[in-house]
């Protein structure tokens, strides 16, 4: 097939385009993390003090441990009921499953504002105290959908006697769930629970409407700071450190994966 | 496996407490005077819908579509031929490439609109360079940071669909005569009419309702559907919150029922 | 031979099609019975009720004398192979087949011995750590057929377990799963739509259709005899042409009175007859029935040649080839004629 020369090379030329746009603030937080100083920019001073000053943050400590901690506990809780309620929705005939599905991505498609003010409202009628157990539930909440999403169709694939032939070899159907089934979906049920940890730990607008008082997390204290003016280098060092420690994590992953496959030919 | 059913139960009921009673709260306090803070008394009243004929919330909901529209128009301008360019190579590395897309969204949002405010702020680290703008509260400003955070997510969509694409289709539109134009307009972009559904939603719902990025680049001045529902609910005006709510509802209702029509089950939103 | 199963007007419907309708069966212990019918006929639905995975609307079904309703899947002694296998694509061979063993919480010597055993059964020896999802088709069907029987059930049930092979090997199989159950001695229960499988390897065929049984005989019985027109046309090819059951022994056809074999319908009863493409032969032009060649096809081992006689078409199966045109005559012996009600 003849190449389309005009058309690959506007390709290559957005598709540089998209990673300039997209990581110039990703540079621009690094350089601000490595800088000397907070306000003077005539020349370049490399330190690594920001670094060193994030566990003098107490505040910004506390929050990144209430942030790992929701992401933690709202992602592991998620992929098991995600899982479970993605199994009953595969199990239903097409007519309710579709059913199941429009509602299962209503939260989704919402806008996270329009989120936030629907925990809000609900969480405020049953007289909730705001804090840990009320964002617990609004992250698992946002999540939920996701695991369903990416386990459902690894659940699609499978042979549809598979639940049966384990029933029929002897297995209870729980055995028959946690020996059969939930092996045979588990990459499904990984990238839910990664899409889910991401979620999570980047969510700021719904976090925003479950915040009581001075309970934060990284989001919520970072957008509460600014407000106040008192934003220093030292978010931007947390920051970049989760950003280098995500990207070798999955440049390393796609290595393992790469090797993986050659050994198996 | 129809034993497996009773699974869905206790979703069905969670997704009842958590969407459709907030919803019909919602809907109720546009309709009446009824107040989740306080609500002694109750009859219809349409009074809060007075505030749509508000100059605020006009201003708000034109600023809105205004940006949320431009913004989704160059994100699917530029994000289909990427898409499509990420889909066709034939690299190893293919799913790195497009998971380096991803990493910047691991990258917490606050602080990347922090990034777009120091660079469009006159004293920067950009001085570094020699460079300095003044920017902050331009609509050019607001629209670069807007196709900064919500690009990736008009391209994932497109790509899953694109690369999931059975390549016999192309080659069986050019045996029937296609040239290679037609063939991408009349098999490969119709074929991946889901993904640009859900890549527009991804995309125009939160630019619209983004609340922090017009606040911090617009400099205060420009105001949003999110800044407006983000100031009533904060000031205790639960009904003018639930009826801009309500408004953003409508409008995400409206795409919820094309992205059913491309997509019933929704697999193109991951 | 004993009763192992004593099914009596079992029923069942989906959504307010009857899938099942008041079904008596029964199967006795070693023997190779067949459900035969088109899909849709319900033959899978009776299936899945006999291995517990569906439940009946009414009806009894007993195992052994004894009504099993309410015992789960997991705990009958029977078993499945299924369609597409259903192989546990997490576990290797050796895994998939210790799995109900070891659900049973068997002894691992044991397991292992019985796990070779097995193997050996269906000719996989050394298969053991294969990864599933590498093997032939064949191979997955050896497999699953081993994951089933390493259990030593008393029934086996097999949904169309050789629809997914090609040609060939589904004729190796069909001659070895016939072996397979005189060496173990266990019931076989055989689902196909494939007349040709139900009349190789059956004991008893059962032909269902629309959720009924029309007929239960022997693979001879079912094949010389068929009940109503729906058999004769599903099993093998056949001319079938109106008639009248003059009396006893006499059948009229085409205008012509033959003697036949058949008794007990009325007399002058309106009835069809069956003629097989190898039983009529063709002659020259005598008295009997005259039509002219139309079309003649090479299948190999005989001949198809289309016959038109008065408008109507008969298949004939011949070695000897004819000239399309030539001018034939219809023969058969009286035994060939097979009589049923219209």
């Amino acid at each position: 097939m003849k190449k389309n020369l005009y058309g690959s090379t506007l390709q290559v030329v957005l598709t540089i385009f998209t990673f300039a746009i997209v990581y110039l603030p990703i540079l621009v937080i690094i350089l601000i993390s490595i800088h000397g100083s907070q306000y003077n920019y005539d020349s370049f001073k490399l330190t690594f003090r920001w670094y060193q000053e994030i566990i003098n943050d107490q505040q910004l400590v506390d929050a990144i441990i209430v942030t790992l901690q929701i992401a933690l506990l709202a992602t592991t809780i998620s992929t098991i009921l995600g899982t479970a309620f993605a199994i009953g929705i595969h199990s239903l005939k097409k007519k309710n499953r579709v059913r199941m599905m429009v509602l299962n991505n209503v939260p989704v498609v919402n806008p996270d504002i329009v989120t936030g003010i629907m925990l809000f409202i609900i969480f405020r009628f049953f007289r909730m105290t705001f804090g840990f157990p009320t964002m617990l539930l609004a992250h698992i909440f946002f999540t939920l959908p996701f695991v369903i999403l990416s386990v459902l169709p690894k659940l699609k694939q499978l042979d549809p006697n598979l639940f049966d032939a384990a029933l029929d070899l002897g297995a209870t159907k729980f055995q028959a769930i946690v020996r059969v089934i939930i092996p045979s979906i588990k990459i499904g049920m990984i990238a839910g629970a990664l899409i889910a940890f991401t979620m999570s730990i980047d969510d700021f607008i719904i976090s925003y409407f479950m915040k009581q008082g001075e309970f934060h997390n990284v989001s919520t204290l970072i957008y509460s700071r600014l407000a106040k003016r008192q934003i220093s280098p030292t978010v931007f060092a947390y920051n970049s450190l989760v950003v280098v420690l995500t990207m070798g994590l999955m440049i390393l992953f796609n290595r393992s994966n790469q090797t993986q496959k050659k050994v198996r030919g | 496996m129809k034993s497996l059913r009773r699974l869905i139960y206790p979703y069905i009921a969670w997704l009842t407490v958590l969407i459709i009673i907030p919803f019909l709260f919602i809907v109720l306090a546009t309709i009446s005077t009824f107040h989740i803070f306080n609500s002694y008394t109750f009859r219809f009243t349409f009074d809060s819908l007075r505030f749509l004929t508000d100059p605020i919330f006009l201003n708000a909901f034109k600023n809105s579509i205004k940006f949320a529209g431009i913004t989704t128009v160059i994100c699917l301008a530029v994000g289909y031929p990427v898409a499509y360019f990420f889909a066709n190579i034939k690299s190893k590395n293919k799913t790195l490439y497009v998971a380096l897309l991803i990493v910047p969204i691991w990258s917490n949002m606050i602080v990347r609109i922090i990034a777009w405010e120091n660079v469009f702020k006159p004293v920067s680290i950009l001085n570094l360079f020699n460079l300095s703008f003044d920017m902050i509260g331009s609509d050019i400003a607001i629209i670069i940071a807007m196709v900064s955070m919500y690009l990736p997510f008009m391209i994932f969509p497109i790509y899953a669909v694109l690369d999931k694409m059975d390549h016999g289709y192309i080659e069986a539109s050019r045996d029937l005569g296609a040239n290679s134009f037609q063939s991408f307009y009349k098999v490969t972009l119709p074929l991946s009419l889901g993904g640009i559904v859900s890549g527009i939603i991804m995309t125009l719902l939160p630019a619209m309702t983004a609340f922090a990025l017009p606040e911090r680049i617009g400099g205060g001045t420009t105001i949003l559907l999110g800044n407006l529902i983000e100031k009533e609910i904060f000031r205790g005006s639960f009904s003018t919150a639930a009826t801009v709510s309500f408004v953003v509802m409508i409008v995400m209702l409206g795409f919820f029922m094309l992205i059913v029509r491309f997509d019933k089950e929704g697999e193109t939103l991951l | 031979m004993k009763k192992l199963i004593e099914i009596e007007g079992l029923t069942k419907s989906f959504d307010d099609t009857l899938v099942l309708k008041s079904i008596n069966l029964y199967i006795r212990e070693n023997e190779f019975i067949t459900l035969l019918g088109p899909s849709g006929c319900g033959k899978t639905t009776l299936l899945r009720i006999l291995a517990g995975f569906e439940s009946k609307d009414a009806g009894i079904v007993k195992f052994d004398g004894n009504i099993i309703d309410d015992i789960p899947p997991h705990e009958r002694p029977i078993n499945t192979v299924f369609q597409k296998y259903a192989l546990f694509p997490h576990l290797d061979v050796y895994n998939n087949i210790a799995f109900g063993l070891k659900l049973k919480k068997m002894p691992k010597d044991d397991i292992e011995k019985a796990v070779k055993e097995a193997l050996k059964l269906v000719k996989l020896e050394g298969f053991e750590s294969r990864n599933v999802k590498t093997l032939s088709g064949g191979q997955q069907q050896r497999v699953a057929i081993a994951r089933a029987v390493v259990n030593k059930p008393r029934l086996l049930l097999l949904d169309e377990p050789l629809a997914a092979l090609d040609l060939k090997l589904r004729q190796d199989m069909q001659y070895e799963l016939k072996e397979m159950q005189r060496a173990l001695g266990i019931t076989f229960v055989f689902v196909t739509h494939d007349q040709e499988e139900a009349l190789t390897m059956s004991d008893t065929v059962v032909v269902m259709n629309q959720g009924e049984i029309l007929q239960i005989g022997t693979p001879q019985d079912i094949y010389n005899e068929p009940k109503n027109k729906f058999i004769a046309s599903f099993i093998g090819e056949s001319n079938i042409i109106p008639g009248i059951m003059l009396k006893d022994y006499l059948v009229k056809f085409e205008g012509y009175e033959f003697e036949c074999v058949d008794k007990g319908f009325d007399d002058n009863a309106e009835i069809e007859v069956v003629l097989r493409p190898e039983d009529i032969e063709l002659k020259p032009v005598n008295g009997g029935i005259n039509g002219v060649v139309t079309d003649i096809i090479f299948k190999g081992v005989h001949y198809e040649i289309i016959v038109d006689v008065n408008g109507r078409e008969y298949i004939i199966h011949s070695t000897d080839p004819q000239l399309v045109g030539n001018k034939v005559s219809l023969s058969f012996d009286k035994e060939d004629i097979h009589v049923m009600l219209r």
